[in-house]
């Protein structure tokens, strides 16, 4: 059996619409044409990493998880959850479909800061290269 | 969007509904499959959990009709679909029981691992989330093997069936006279995945065909110059007539019940190709109906 799962954008959009209003007193805002380029890039990285996904997505999650970190600025604030959104679907698909988005979402959010706000550098590694990376600052390794 | 056999005959509105229906069960079942933790999940594991929840439908729709579904939520309808999938496995389960005490093991080494195997099945089979899967490997062949449309549960149902059906006609015969004809076949055959079915059914449809002993399943020298005889004047259609109509007197002749002798009926009609073969090269008939005297 064949099937094509489009996600529906316009569930995401209303969802990223949503977190503005929590993320406002960070500085943080995404204007709707932007909205709309993450619910686009979205379905593109769905399609990259060979994952479905019913509903809103993982965006809404990640801006909460992800906005109060000092490295995320206005200036490029649509660009660096697009990249974040494509290392959480890869990430994910090394962990499996039954780890908790969660607990990745929280191990990125740890590297990210650490990375001093670079998706670049989270794009360059593995999942367990980036768990190593956050242990060993927690156990002050580092 | 996903089609499943009880929305080809629904006109399009219904259609139309029924894949939302479809989409808001996938939603349901993915969210349950991840605890709620994971809002995406594996393309190939979406597959799986909707082709699950296509075959679980379909099982349920046998006791309901679609409109009834179609407005039931979706948590009750998933639930009674597992409900309905149990109770088939666990049927299945007595066949499989039966089918452990299939006749001739000790001639296939497939089909012991394949029975040994099946037994997996009953421990490692979710009808939940993955009732469409057949976690357990099936190296048996069966004579006419179970239809691709069959999937999960349904599926294995089918393949003991047949396999059941196999073995009751088998049983039919000398246990003597169908070894013989095994060796004869396939001097490997416990070792090659070889039915073991097959070869006894045809010896004694050639048998039925020239009036021989079916004590022996040995159609003889003679018998097989008389089958020449019988079926070189026969165009195509005729010979595949005489097939079907060996296939019916030997059903008859060993009291076959009514699945066993459609069985049997369907094993003469395959045997059309290979009587056509050797008519047409003038080869000999060792290979399909071999003698022994």
């Amino acid at each position: 059996m064949e099937f094509y799962i489009v996600p529906q954008p316009r569930e995401t959009m209303q969802a990223l619409a949503e977190t503005n209003r929590k993320t406002a007193r960070y500085g943080l805002t995404l204007m709707p044409e932007q909205m709309a380029a993450l619910a686009e890039s979205r379905t593109q990285a769905l399609l990259d990493t060979g994952r479905v996904e019913l509903g809103a997505g993982i965006l809404p999650r990640l801006i909460e998880v992800f906005c109060d970190s000092p490295h995320l600025h206005q200036t490029d604030y649509a660009e660096t959850l697009e990249a974040l959104q494509t290392v959480f679907y890869r990430c994910k698909n090394e962990a499996g479909d039954l780890t908790p988005d969660g607990y990745l979402l929280r191990l990125l959010r740890r590297a990210f800061d650490k990375a001093g706000g670079s998706t670049d550098y989270l794009e360059g590694l593995s999942l367990a290269e980036l768990a190593q990376w956050v242990r060993e600052e927690k156990h002050g390794t580092d | 969007m996903a089609q499943t056999d009880l929305m080809v005959s629904l006109p399009e509105y219904d259609r139309q509904a029924w894949q939302m229906k479809l989409w808001e069960l996938l939603r349901l079942q993915t969210e349950r499959y991840t605890s709620g933790q994971s809002t995406s999940v594996r393309s190939d594991t979406a597959q799986m959990l909707l082709r699950s929840i296509c075959f679980s439908l379909e099982q349920l729709h046998q006791a309901q009709p679609e409109r009834d579904l179609l407005r039931k939520p979706s948590d009750i309808v998933l639930r009674e679909a597992a409900e309905v999938i149990r109770r088939q496995t666990a049927r299945t389960r007595l066949q499989y029981r039966r089918a452990c005490g299939c006749l001739y093991q000790e001639e296939s080494l497939s089909l012991r691992d394949t029975l040994r195997g099946i037994g997996g099945f009953f421990h490692d089979y979710d009808p939940r989330f993955f009732a469409a899967e057949v976690p357990c490997d099936i190296d048996y062949q069966l004579a006419h093997p179970v239809p691709d449309s069959l999937v999960g549960v349904a599926w294995l149902r089918d393949y003991l069936d047949r396999l059941l059906t196999e073995d009751t006609i088998l049983r039919r015969f000398p246990p003597e006279a169908v070894r013989r004809v095994l060796a004869s076949s396939s001097p490997d055959h416990r070792e090659l995945l070889v039915n073991l079915y097959e070869p006894a059914a045809d010896a004694a449809l050639g048998v039925t065909m020239t009036e021989g002993s079916l004590f022996t399943l040995d159609i003889t020298a003679a018998g097989q110059e008389a089958l020449t005889a019988l079926l070189i004047p026969l165009t195509p259609a005729g010979r595949r007539l005489a097939l079907e109509r060996a296939g019916e007197t030997l059903a008859r002749r060993l009291e076959l019940p009514a699945g066993a002798a459609a069985y049997l009926r369907e094993t003469a009609l395959a045997l059309a190709p290979r009587l056509d073969a050797v008519l047409d090269s003038g080869g000999d008939w060792q290979a399909v109906f071999p003698a022994f005297t």
